[in-house]
């Protein structure tokens, strides 16, 4: 079930998505018909599925773009995999931040780390430099978790 | 006692070793065939059922004979094989070696072949002998077919359109728990939900529409389902790989649809949103993800969609590993 947080940030308004989106979430009533550009932060989306795709789809591509700019901010591991599966899942928004997925090679620990598109793409390339491992205790290094060309498509279109 | 033959129409060095393995450890033989003719002699003077691969080898297509050749060897096939013993496994897209397949073997198949991409290594060779040596079994809907012998499962069944949430939430606890990573755990379970949905909200409408049986069995998509139709859901896992299956008693695959919804170029097209109630994405959305899948089905008796994937931590591996799209057939 999806849950929404409406916050006015700057000039803009925020929508904090929290929990899934599936076929039994009413979108246009969740978000209502905003009047000024939007920006929807996704970072505690816990997944969507394919109704729920289509009604996203629908929803913000039933925006005015020109209009309302649309952004997205905190974009989770398994959010970045539908905007690379479906070349409409932004719907003419602009991703501003992901998150992006690391290893650590000493302790084999799984995290991800909130960067802006900004400092990972400059020009055409895409690069991800290693982090310090998020465990606790350990002072391992992390490594990119993912195949860049594939995890970034969305990036290059 | 080899009880099978793989030809190989290979034209790369790393196929001949990784095939030969595979077809010796699934228990058959295995031949190579540098052209047509070959295989056509191979063809002849074989007694055992068939695995092509790759059929779709672009030194047979590139020869300038070679639709020709291509219905010749479908002749030599078709004379001494019945389409239940012949299976073809090629990189090329499913809908390429459905046409090429149906050409050569006539379209009564039991198996279509599978789209399987190049990733040698331990765990493909162990998956990919396990996948070969099911493939002329009586019933490949059994999960446990494709795994080791020893290997256990668990079972989950709903009786409930509403036990739906729940059950995609205690795979994903499961899978946690035999220690797999918790982004590959979130990747799965959303997967489930899609086969779910499929099981439970569009197996029954495929099977009979709006007859008016449908009320009279007492099966309700968005309630109860009815005793001789419910929805299950089986795991297996291996340190090598993991198998999970959905499972209805329906029926009712069509696979032109799997074949047609599968392989689509959505990240690079536009998407139209169908006038249908579903947005006919979950089989794309589970193939994009990296998941192998497998889709067993009996006409009118069950449909096996099973998911496979290595059991691996790093993400960048599992990208980098084993990955297929099948189709079977059980008559």
């Amino acid at each position: 079930m999806l849950q929404i947080e409406k916050n006015k940030d700057k000039n803009r308004m925020a929508y904090v998505l929290k929990g899934t989106i599936d076929e039994n979430d009413d979108l246009p009533k969740l978000f209502g018909r905003p009047m000024q550009p939007v920006v929807v932060d996704c970072g505690s989306l816990k997944s969507i599925n394919s109704l729920g795709i289509r009604s996203w789809i629908n929803y913000f591509n039933s925006l005015p773009r020109k209009d309302i700019p649309l952004s997205f901010v905190n974009v989770p591991v398994f959010l970045v995999e539908q905007f690379n599966m479906l070349k409409d899942f932004g719907c003419g928004g602009t991703v501003e931040s992901l998150m992006i997925p690391f290893r650590c090679s000493a302790c084999g620990t799984g995290f991800s780390v909130v960067r802006t598109v900004n400092t990972i793409k400059k020009g055409d390339d895409i690069s991800v430099p290693p982090e310090k491992c998020a465990k606790s205790g350990c002072s391992g290094n992390a490594a990119f978790d993912d195949l860049i060309d594939e995890f970034f498509m969305f990036l290059r279109r | 006692m080899a009880d099978s033959l793989l030809v190989l129409l290979s034209h790369r060095d790393d196929d001949a070793p990784f095939w030969r393995k595979v077809a010796l450890a699934a228990g058959g033989s295995f031949e190579i065939a540098k052209n047509a003719e070959e295989l056509q002699a191979k063809t002849k003077a074989s007694s055992y059922p068939l695995i092509i691969w790759d059929w779709g080898a672009p030194h047979f297509l590139a020869d300038k004979n070679w639709k020709a050749n291509f219905l010749n060897c479908g002749k030599a096939i078709q004379a001494k094989f019945s389409p239940n013993q012949v299976y073809v496994l090629t990189e090329g897209s499913l809908n390429e070696n459905l046409q090429a397949h149906a050409e050569v073997v006539g379209k009564s198949l039991r198996m279509y072949g599978s789209n399987i991409v190049r990733a040698y290594d331990a765990t493909s060779e162990v998956f990919y002998t396990a996948l070969l040596k099911s493939a002329f079994k009586k019933c490949p809907l059994e999960l446990l077919q494709y795994f080791p012998e020893s290997t256990k499962s668990q079972v989950i069944t709903l009786k409930k359109a509403a036990h739906r949430e729940a059950a995609v939430r205690a795979v994903e606890s499961f899978l946690v728990k035999t220690n797999l990573d918790e982004r590959m755990a979130s990747k799965v379970s959303q997967a489930v939900e899609e086969l779910l949905m499929n099981a439970i909200m569009n197996a029954y409408r495929e099977a009979w529409g709006q007859d008016p049986k449908l009320t009279q069995i007492g099966y309700s998509p968005t309630g109860d389902f009815d005793d001789k139709h419910p929805v299950e859901i089986e795991i297996a896992v291996t340190g090598q790989y993991v198998g999970l299956a959905v499972r209805d008693y329906f029926g009712s695959l069509n696979p032109n649809i799997f074949i047609e919804h599968l392989i689509r170029p959505l990240h690079s097209s536009d998407y139209r949103i169908p006038k249908s109630e579903g947005a006919s994405l979950g089989f794309y959305k589970i193939y994009s993800s990296g998941l192998s899948i497998l889709l067993a089905y009996q006409d009118k008796v069950s449909t096996s969609a099973m998911l496979f994937f290595p059991n691996l931590k790093s993400h960048r591996e599992f990208k980098s590993s084993f990955h297929f799209a099948s189709c079977v057939r059980n008559k």
